[in-house]
Formats: C-alpha cells, structure tokens, sequence
C-alpha cells in the first residue's frame, strides 16, 4: 500500500480510530490500527474485539491499493511533529516507512490479514436517525444509570437498552437501584421492528465513546440495529459494536402508576443542597434522609458519633402536600441532577418512604430511584 | 429376618414417646431404611411438593408375607425386634416398630409387596390409621409403599411444615448420606417428576465420595482403621482427608455408628483434634468415619429422628477417633513438619545422618496448606488491647522475646518462622515514613527497637473489619431496597435455609422471598456491604448458614459477614502496592483498636529485636 | 490442512461432524486427556471450522477465507482464547470475568462464538461459580471447551454442564507424523522419541532437543559409574532443569522430561537385569546401564522406578524443583554404595 494524503486530516483520523485500540491486550496485532487503501480512500480501523472504529478519508492519491497495519502512537505523534502538508505512507510485509518533507521513519508492521475488518455501514434499509445535540444530551441522561461494577447477577443491565419506535427513540439503563429512561425524537426509516425481536442493549462502554465521537450538534447520525450489532455513523465515524445478550428486566412495570405527591423541585438548587448534605455521609453508609413538610425540605445526614452530622434546608414555597420522610443514597441523585443540570425544573413523584421516587422532566425523561430503608 | 411380630409391651414403654415422623423426609429416611433392610439393591424414591403430597418408595427387597401385611401398620409391630434387651443391640437401622404404624395413622398409605419366591403378592391400605383389606396384587418383586396427604387427619402437624422446597431440601440431604453408607445401593429420587437424583451402585465408598464431592475430595482421601475392635468392642474404620482439601465449614465431616448416620458435636471436636496444627482455624477437615460400637453401648433412642445418639463412654470414642487421625496424619509426614515450630529452638537440630528425604521433602514443600506458616499454632488469646503509650499500670512492654541461643552451630538453621508463640507485645511503630514491600505480601520497616513485618492483607483487613463495625455499633443498619429485585438460583437445600432463616435475613437488611422452583428473589441489602454485589453477599451468609444447626444471633451472623467482607475487599498476598499505597495503610494502623491480629485471629505483625537480631549475628 | 494437520483423532473429528451435520452439537464440552496428545488443535480447527465463510464440507474449515486467518492468529473477534496468567496458580477471577463479558456479549461475524478454556485443570470453585451459568445455558450459537487432564480433575458443578470427549494417547503412527511435520525425519530419533513420549507429540517434541539427549548422556555415564557423587549430579540436574526457561511452567515441564529420561533408562535395566536386549541402545550404552542393574538388582530398580513416579506426583504439587532432583539422585547413590 503506498498513499499519499493531507498531514492533518490523517492525523485527525489516527486520533480518532484510536480511541477503540485495545488498551490491554496479549495480542499485539489488536494494539495497532489497520489501513486499507483502495480506489481514492484510505480506510483506518481499530477495535478491541468488543467496539471497533472505522473512518473513510476520500479524496487521497493511492499510488498502490493495499493494507497495512499502522502503530498509532508512534504514527500519531509524527504527523503531531510535522507540519508538512501532505506525508506518504508506503507499506509493505516488512513495515510501514513514513515520508515528510525533512524525515524518513520506519514503522514495524504485521500481517493485515490477521486483524478483523470493521465493516462499512450498511443499513439494510432499517435505520434511525437522531440530531447529534439530542442524542448527546440522551446519552449524557441515561448511561450513568447502567450497571458498571457488574453489581447484579444480571449481566443484561451492564449495556443500555436501546429502542426504535415510531418517530421516536428511546434509551433506558438501570443497575437495578436506579432506572433513568429518555425518549427522542427519531426519524425512522424502514419502518418499526415489531415488539417480539429481541431487545438492543449496547454495551455502557460503546455508548461512551459514541457520545464522545459526536462533535457537531446539528448533524444528524445514523443508527442501525441488528441482531447482533449496532452501528451508528457520524459525520467522522463509524462505531461498529457487539451487543450484551439476554433480557433487560420489564421496565415498564416497575414505574409507580399513581403517585402520592407530585412537587416541582427547582434543579440547580436541589443539587446543591444534596451535595452539601452529602459532605456528611462516608464510604460506608451513604444515607441523606429527606424530610418534604409544607413550604420547605430539611435534609439530614447523620454519621456516627465519630463522625459527625449535617443539616441542610430547602424552601419549597409551593409545596403544599403531606409531610412525607425518604432517605436516598446521595450519589444516585446527584449523578442524575448533574446530567439535568441546565434544566431549571423537575417534577419529583413520591409516595412513601419505602417506594421508588420518580423525577420526571416533561415527558422525556423519567429517573426513578429506591429509597434506603431500615 | 422377615416376618413381622408385635412388640411386646415392654419394649413399648422403652421406646421415646418422642413422635418418628415429623415431616415427609423423616417418612423417606424410614421407608428407605425399612428397604435396605430388606435387601433392597435398588430403590426408586417419588415425591411430589416435597414429599406432602405423594411418597413413593418402590424397591426390589425380599418383600413381605401376605400375612404379615396387617401387621405391618399395627403399632410397635417390627419383624426385627423381640424383646426389650434387643433393642441394647440394635444393627438394623429400621429399628422403630412403629415407623409403618405412625405413617399410616396420618396419612393414606398403600402398601404393596410380593416376595420373589411367590407367584404373585398383595397389599393393603391404611388410611388415617385404619387398615383395610388384604387383596391380592401382581407386581414385581419387592415392597412399593404410596404414602398420600401425609398429615391430612392432623391438619396441626401440617402447619409445621416449611415450603416444598424445605422439605425436598431435607429428603436430598437424607438420600444423600443413605447413598453414602450403603455404596452397593442404587438409588434414585424424583421431585415432581423431575429427576434429583441418579445414584448408581457404586464398587466403593470412596466411588460414592467421588459422585458426591468430586475426585479432588476422593484423590486427597486417607484410609484409617483403628484395627480389629479392642477390648471395649470399638473399631473406627473410614476415611479422612488430607488438609489440603479441607472445606471451610464441617458439611463433608460425616459420622455413622454402626451403619447409621448420626451427628455428635463433641465427636467433631475429636476429628478437629486429630489434625491439630495441620488446619487454619476456621477450617475444617473432610472426614468419613464409621464406627463399630457393641449394640448395647450406644443408645439410638436418644433422639426420635435418631439423627443423634447417646454413647455409654464418650470419652473412649473421643480418644479412639483423635488418636486414630493423628496417627493416620502422621504416618504421612505431615506432622512434623508443621509442628517444627513448637519444638522449643534449643533443641539439637536433626541430625544430618538421619536425613530422610522424604522428610526433608515434606518439611520444605511448599504444598498448598503451607500458605499457612507456622504463625497459625495457637496463640493465647489476644485480650491485650492496643494502645500506642502503654498504660501506666502494665509492666514496661518489652521487646519480641528473641529465641534463646542454638545449642547447635552451623549448619545454619532453617528458615524457622520467629517464635510465634510469643503473646502479641506492644511495640511503638514510626507514624510516618515507609516500609518496602517483599513478595508483594510483606510490609518490612525499621522500628525503633528493631525490624518489624508486617502481613499486608492481615493488617488490611482488620482495618476494614473495624471501620464496618464501628459503623454498625454507632447506628442502624442502613438497607438499599432494589428497584428491580435479583432472582437467585440456589441448589434446593439452600433455598430451603434461606427461606427458613428469611426473617433473621431481614433483619440484616436481605429481604428474600420466593419465586418459585429453586429460585429465590432478594429485594433489598444492608449498604455497608455495598462493595460486593448482593448476590455475593447473600451467598456469603447462605455458606455460613448451611454450616450452623441454628440460626445464629443476629450480631454474630454481622460480625461473620463483616470479616468476611474485609477480608474480600482487603489487599491481597500478592498485590503490589505504590509507596502512597504503603505509608496510607500503616497510618490507618496506628488507628485501629487491635492492629496486631487480623479478624480470624491471626497475627499481622511480627516483630524482630534489634536484640534478637545481634543475637542471630552472633554480634553480642 | 485444515483436520489433515490433527493426527490421531479421525474418530472425534467425526463425531463432532456427525452432530454438526444433524444440528445437535452441543453447547459445552470437555475435552480430556494427557497433554501433548493435540486437544487445543483440535479444539482451535473446531473453532476455524465452525467459523469458516466458505467451508470446503461441513466443518472443515477452507484455511483461505480471512475468517480461518483470524482464528489462527487469534484474533477472530469471535474467538476467546483464555489462559491463566502466567505466575498464577490458578484461574483468577479477573481472567473469568473476562470470559463471562465474552459469553455475554453477541458474536460480531456471524451467529456463532467460541470460548475455549486452556487450563481447565486451574479453575477453581470461585471462578467456576463466576460463569456456571453461562456454562449451563449459554446464548445461541455458543460453543464453550474446556481443556482438562482429566474429568476427575473438575469441579462437579462444572463437569456435569459438560460433554465430555476423552482424547487418548496418540500411536506411534500419529506422532511419527507429527515429529516428521517438525523436521525429525531421523528415523532412529523418531523411533527414540516415540518410545519415550509415552502418546504424547508434545513431550516427544520437547525430548527432541539435543540438549535432553546430552542430559541423558549425563545420566547414563553417572549410572554407568562405580561410585555415584550426588551433589554434582543433583547440580547438574537442576542446572538442566533451569535451563528450560525463568518460568516455573517451563522448568517443571523439563524436570518431567528428565524423570521420563530417568525412568526409560530404568526401566532398560530392569530389562537387561532380565537378560532381555536393550531396545534402541547403542552398545556402551548397554552395558554401563548392565552394570547399573547388576549393581542395584531387581528390587533396587523397582524402587528406583517408584522413586520417580512419586518425583513426577510432587512436581504437579509445585515442590521445588531442586529438592526432588536431591530426592532422586540421593536414592541412586545410596542404591549403588
């Protein structure tokens, strides 16, 4: 393979490939990234067996077609060094040799055939679409919730439940004390799966870097879910991704029908006087007990006799309901006030201390969370 | 051996008032009993919900007499038992005349039987105590016994029972070791229909082992046999394991005394005894004995369900059982070794011409119970509590006791661990500076007064233990209940000690339930434990439960959860540690309560004088 | 290639391709069996096979498409090769969970994935317990192996999960073969080497060093010699045993070929005490090994033989390696004095 091509488009490109380059691995092949060149683009693929990243320069001069596997950081911090225009890539069995204007560097190479390819996309004519700056703010809203320390014996909850309906999406995650869920608009293509095809949970990790691959808000990306697959192309990238198997817990059922309360909570401040509340609690027991009486929220962290004690308060003008008493573990109220920030209100559901209390913002977003008890 | 005869009465008053059939597995664990003493080669077991609704028991037995069937169900009727002295020597197991008769007055029995050498056989029922009609019937040879509606004329003994699963629970644990103390037996048991289990005839007991418990159990098994019975008529045949594979609770220690399985707590105090120094406390070594005990010394009645029994001179078997072990073990080689320590280090060393490889062998390998070093002989206890300025009224601490001088010159010792005997002493440790890490397993740092070594994860460890335990004494236990509740798969017998053990659970903040099958579901767990998953914690408990005949008190189940979880989250023998990671910990040292033994009781630190050391280098 | 390059094991190959072709292979296997007889090939042509985009016949992989590329680089995505790190002793959790992630992940190519297990001797009850139940009831299209000595050598829980396909010492034929495929066309080495390998290709493959013959060379001039000075044999011996490599795998592995070495010369003195003819011996060879037996007698070799096999069970046991050449050598010399 022999190219020619524009310094820091390619360098662009190796950044983001390499992203998805297996961290640790005991196969050398998979700490490279692979390059193909064929017709007038240059193909760059990584991959760590789970989530693989392919890009498409178009537009380069091929002089000979062909695949070779690139060392990322040495190639990465090259082009970084260099500020030629354009550089030549020239491969063969033996390595890669880099050519600026003023350097020749020879980079070990491998044999291409034994790294696997990341397909092109391919939509088979099912897809959705999502403007970028929503689907961010629906990762942003949802990810965190998915189980990350394999804290249950349901592997399912590791990966994010990903659904197409009609003209919307939707996307759930829940490591079973906590369930956020947002819904998108989308627009569909090829019509809606129906109910009986099994359900796409994308690994927490894929949704990750997806979110991080999405750089301009009004593009639109497309995402394509298989069986066994899910890939979503962005204007830069192609995330090709391996699905978690089994069944996400019925989700529907668990969301409280009629709540006892319903109460506005103004957003920024909420999260502030949970985080002071939290400053009291340790490592072993996070517990903030809320106590909602007409016109105002007392929030009290009680740690041991060593270890002291917080009171923090909240006026609630507008509260008019019961006095209700709940306790939460601080963490998994601030994790999603943080992700709803920008948001001015939401609406907090509760009936009492021992069942799921609801926070929902418009019709869109929905986190519940289970009290602590006892 | 067959027909049936009416007890006489005065068997009959020597007899427990104590009821035989308290739940379906003690109907099961007669019936099979009854078979096996018949001769039964096989026997198919049928239980539908745990045995409450259905017990069948089909074997291939010498079968009764048409004319003894009636007989069968009448009280204290036993074709076994004549007169009172017999029962000062019983070898058969179905020794209880009235096991039939109490099966039969509450519930709907069907008992069929043809022995081979008839042409045809019979059988009658029993329905809530009274006796039908013998009739004719032509089955195969053997005895086929339907028990139906067990408990239904007393709708009070019904309440007693525990779900399906409970009972299916006890029934398995009681096929379980049926099926180990008579090899030769084929058994199978159905629940439901559905197959529990499959248990061919097996050539040996140690094959029956090896179904149950898997090769490693069978391959690290040693014979024992006290020899031909003594002058007390006493005889311990079986085997034991080596410590190795020693099991952290005493599930895989079963006793049989003449053929029936009992459980003694003070007779597991003996096998315990017999490998002295060669387990971790804590540890328990696998043991299958069977003893031979002349009838009337033993009295089976003690208990109705006869799973304990009454033994005339205690003492001897408690002597007869250590001994017997210890000699076993040390025919192996494995005492010396571990108990080189104890020796008192002025003694000569071994001489160089009595070198026996395979000693020398023993002594230095490194199998895997040498993970445990000769620390573990037993300390006194560690009631000294710590305190870094020694209080005022206690003698002057004084340095790690150094090992008097060797009478013997070089060669140079052994790698002979430091007198870890000595009681744990007090010794000021530097509040900052570092040590260096060797093995990634060992803390060593300079002191004062001389080198001290410290165990990482011992030490680790009960830091955790005394974070966690503080934070229960100073409130309530704190309980994140699950959105969506964790269904469980547990093997039966565990969801049966589970379910029973369900509200003390709750109490320690694992809510469980129900879900059916062998399935339970677990709502809620105590957040301090929040670093393990909670089905990693329920197990936790599950292991520690099956290992108790009661339900132990709420603080002890904690404590025992508490130092199984520092344990699980403290740094491991093994894991490298950064400088920060180091000097972090020994600061936590300084504050904890009792920093010098783990939760299990080992020590974490060793110290060794400046004195001892000047000593070694025949400095001073 | 493609099975060609499995030798020994045409009854296997069927079988697994019989219930392949009937739809019903299974989710779980374990394959038992000594080393070196050729389990992790034939479980790696399993997986290429199994994988193939263009299979020449049902099962048998077609070696060209870039599927068959990838497992035998292993780097197929859907291909999990797990080992236990290299100084554990066991499997450690860690490496488990690694495996469950790959269970619980969808295979990427097509609709199948392989999980193979390499020390399945070295799973131990906690990581067992991490992926029972993805051994029980895998997804679709999963095909788990295990590669064990021997059953026994398993867990129950795990064993039971598991068909299990016994893999038998391979023939002289086979590994004829197999030496052939590694360049030993030297017909009195090959025959040397099939001897004492003992059905395995792997320990005839590490018995093929020159270096081994030189140690047995070694061997037989200490037997061979009126007075045998153990410490420069155990010396000798250990530096042999270390010189297989840093690893204690490595190490352990050679001190098993010495024994073997060790126990072949014994067992040819056994025969020459019997006045039955050295097989394969060079005349001196002969008759130092003649000497050796006239000197220990019959009961001395057997317990010289049982020397060895007791050596050989605490190598397992991971006893350090220089003590059991003492153990040995030790009782050589206290025979001949």
């Amino acid at each position: 393979m022999k190219v020619k091509c524009q310094r820091d488009w390619l360098l662009t490109a190796c950044q983001l490939v390499g992203v998805a380059v297996a961290a640790r691995t005991t196969k050398p092949v998979l700490s490279c990234i692979k390059a193909i060149a064929q017709d007038d683009a240059l193909f760059l693929m990584a991959t760590d067996l789970e989530i693989g990243v392919r890009y498409e320069l178009r537009g380069i001069e091929v002089k000979r077609a062909g695949a070779a596997l690139l060392q990322p950081n040495k190639l990465i911090s090259i082009l970084r060094e260099s500020s030629d225009a354009d550089i030549t890539l020239d491969s063969d069995e033996n390595g890669t040799l880099v050519r600026t204007s003023t350097g020749r560097f020879n980079l070990p190479g491998g044999d291409a055939n034994e790294f696997p390819d990341i397909p092109a996309f391919d939509d088979g004519g099912q897809y959705h679409e999502i403007n970028a700056g929503l689907l961010r703010s629906m990762i942003k809203r949802t990810a965190f919730a998915a189980d990350k320390t394999e804290a249950t014996a349901r592997w399912a909850v590791t990966g994010v439940l990903w659904e197409a309906e009609e003209k919307k999406a939707r996307l759930v995650a829940t490591d079973t004390r906590r369930l956020a869920l947002t819904e998108g608009v989308a627009d569909v293509h090829g019509g809606v799966k129906d109910a009986k095809t099994p359900s796409h949970l994308v690994p927490q990790k894929a949704v990750q870097l997806l979110e991080r691959s999405l750089a301009d808000d009004g593009e639109l990306i497309r995402i394509v879910l298989k069986p066994n697959e899910a890939m979503f192309q962005t204007g830069r990238a192609l995330i090709h991704t391996r699905l978690v198997e089994g069944r996400f817990p019925p989700y529907r059922d668990i969301i409280p029908k009629k709540p006892g309360v319903t109460l506005a909570i103004p957003t920024a401040e909420f999260l502030s006087r949970v985080r002071q509340a939290a400053i009291m609690t340790d490592d072993e027991s996070k517990r903030v007990e809320f106590k909602f009486e007409p016109g105002k929220l007392t929030l009290n962290a009680q740690g041991g006799a060593d270890h002291g004690s917080g009171e923090v308060t909240m006026d609630l003008p507008d509260y008019q309901g019961g006095e209700i008493d709940i306790a939460f573990n601080p963490q998994y109220l601030i994790d999603m006030l943080r992700a709803v920030e920008s948001e001015p209100t939401l609406t907090l559901e509760m009936t009492d201390g021992q069942k799921p209390a609801v926070f929902r913002l418009g019709a869109d977003y929905l986190y519940l969370v289970m009290p602590l008890t006892g | 051996m067959g027909r049936i005869e009416l007890l006489p009465p005065d068997v009959v008053t020597k007899i427990a008032a104590g009821e035989v059939i308290e739940r379906p597995a003690s109907a099961v664990k007669e019936l099979v009993e009854n078979s096996i003493d018949a001769g039964a080669t096989r026997i198919d077991i049928d239980l539908e919900q745990g045995g409450t609704e259905l017990i069948r028991v089909v074997d291939n037995g010498h079968g009764i007499h048409a004319a003894d069937l009636p007989l069968a169900f009448a009280a204290h009727a036993t074709s076994k038992l004549r007169s009172a002295d017999d029962l000062f020597r019983i070898l058969t197991k179905g020794f209880r005349g009235e096991a039939l008769a109490s099966i039969g007055g509450v519930a709907k029995v069907t008992l069929q039987s043809r022995r081979a050498e008839e042409p045809a056989g019979a059988e009658i029922k029993c329905d809530g105590g009274i006796v039908g009609d013998v009739r004719p019937w032509g089955g195969s040879p053997g005895t086929r016994i339907e028990v139906r509606h067990l408990f239904y004329s007393v709708p009070a003994r019904k309440k007693f029972l525990k779900s399906a699963a409970t009972e299916i629970g006890r029934t398995t644990d009681i096929v379980e070791w049926l099926a180990l103390s008579h090899p030769g037996l084929h058994i199978v048991l159905r629940h439901n229909g559905k197959l529990v289990y499959d248990i061919p005839a097996s050539a040996s007991f140690t094959d029956r082992v090896a179904l149950f418990f898997g090769g490693n159990v069978r391959d690290g098994l040693y014979h024992v046999d006290s020899g031909p019975a003594d002058d007390n008529g006493l005889r311990l045949q079986g085997w034991i394991g080596d410590p190795a594979i020693d099991r952290g609770n005493a599930k895989l220690q079963y006793l049989f005394v003449n053929g029936r399985w009992f459980r003694d707590r003070s007779l597991s105090y003996a096998i315990q005894e017999g490998y002295r120094n060669l387990i971790m406390t804590g540890r328990h070594p696998v043991a299958f004995l069977f003893l031979t005990v002349p009838p009337d010394q033993v009295d089976v009645n003690a208990h109705p369900t006869k799973a304990e029994v009454r033994f005339r001179e205690n003492s001897l078997l408690f002597s007869l059982i250590r001994a017997t072990i210890k000699n076993r073990l040390l025919k192996e080689n494995l005492v010396p070794r571990l108990t080189v320590a104890e020796q008192p280090l002025t003694a000569p060393l071994p001489s160089p011409t009595l070198f026996s490889p395979r000693r020398e062998l023993a002594e230095r390998t490194l199998a895997p119970w040498e993970a445990i070093p000769a620390r573990k002989i037993e300390v006194p206890p560690p009631d000294l509590p710590f305190s870094y300025s020694p209080p005022p009224s206690r003698t002057p601490s004084i340095p790690f006791v150094a090992p008097p001088p060797r009478a013997a010159e070089p060669p140079p010792p052994p790698p002979v661990a430091p007198q870890p005997s000595a009681p744990p002493v007090e010794f000021p440790i530097p509040a900052t500076g570092t040590a260096l890490q060797l093995h990634d397993a060992y803390l060593v740092m300079e002191t004062p007064d001389g080198m001290l070594v410290i165990d990482q994860h011992a030490l680790h460890e009960r830091i955790l233990f005394e974070q966690l335990q503080r934070r229960i004494r100073d409130g309530k236990l704190e309980v994140q209940r699950l959105l969506i509740p964790e269904p469980i798969d547990l093997p039966a017998n565990h969801v049966a000690v589970v379910l029973e053990a369900k509200d003390a659970l709750a109490d320690l903040g694992l809510e469980v339930g129900e879900f059916g099958g062998n399935t339970i579901i677990l709502s809620s767990y105590p957040t301090l434990l929040s670093r393990r998953p909670p089905h990693e914690i329920l197990q936790g408990v599950i292991d520690y439960l099956v290992t108790k005949e009661q339900l132990p008190p709420k603080e002890v189940m904690l404590d025992h959860l508490l130092a199984t979880m520092a344990c699980k989250a403290a740094v491991k023998a093994g894991d490298p540690l950064t400088p920060e990671e180091i000097s972090h910990l020994l600061e936590l040292r300084a504050m904890a309560e009792d920093s010098h033994h783990c939760p299990h009781g080992r020590p974490t630190s060793l110290l060794f004088s400046r004195q001892d050391l000047d000593r070694q280098f025949r400095r001073i | 290639m493609a099975w060609e390059r499995i030798h020994g094991h045409d009854a296997i190959r069927r079988q697994f391709q019989a219930a392949f072709a009937r739809g019903r292979l299974g989710h779980a296997y374990l394959f038992t069996g000594p080393s070196g007889v050729g389990k992790r090939l034939f479980a790696l042509e399993l997986a290429k096979a199994l994988l193939c985009e263009s299979p020449l016949t049902p099962l048998t992989a077609c070696d060209h498409c870039s599927s068959c590329a990838l497992v035998t680089a292993e780097t197929h995505p859907d291909v999990h090769v797990s080992r236990k790190l290299e100084d554990k002793n066991e499997y450690t959790v860690d490496v488990i969970a690694e495996v469950c992630k790959f269970l619980q992940l969808t295979p990427t190519r097509g609709t199948r994935k392989i999980c193979l297990l390499e020390d399945g001797d070295d799973i131990n009850e906690q990581s067992a317990n991490k992926f029972l139940k993805n051994l029980e009831e895998p997804y679709p299209g999963t095909t788990i192996v295990i590669l064990s000595t021997s059953a026994d050598a398993q867990l129950p829980t795990i064993r039971s999960r598991c068909q299990i396909v016994p893999f038998s010492p391979l023939g002289a034929e086979a590994i004829t073969k197999i030496l052939a495929e590694n360049e030993i066309t030297d017909r009195a080495k090959a025959d040397r080497l099939v001897r004492l390998a003992g059905g395995s290709a792997g320990q005839a493959l590490a018995l093929s060093d020159d270096a081994v013959w030189d140690f047995r060379a070694t061997l037989l001039q200490a037997l061979g010699s009126p007075r045998i000075a153990s410490a420069p044999l155990v010396e000798k011996w250990s530096e042999f045993v270390e010189s297989a490599g840093k690893e204690s795998p490595a190490q352990r592995a050679r001190a098993s070929v010495v024994l073997r070495l060790l126990a072949d010369l014994l067992s040819q003195a056994m025969r020459l005490a019997h006045g039955g003819g050295g097989d394969g011996l060079e005349p001196m060879e002969a008759e130092k090994l003649q000497r050796f037996a006239d000197k220990v007698g019959v009961d001395g070799l057997v317990e010289l033989l049982e020397k060895c096999v007791e050596a050989d069970y605490w190598i397992d046991r991971r006893v350090q390696l220089p003590l059991l050449a003492e153990l040995v050598v030790e009782k050589i010399s206290r025979s001949v004095a």
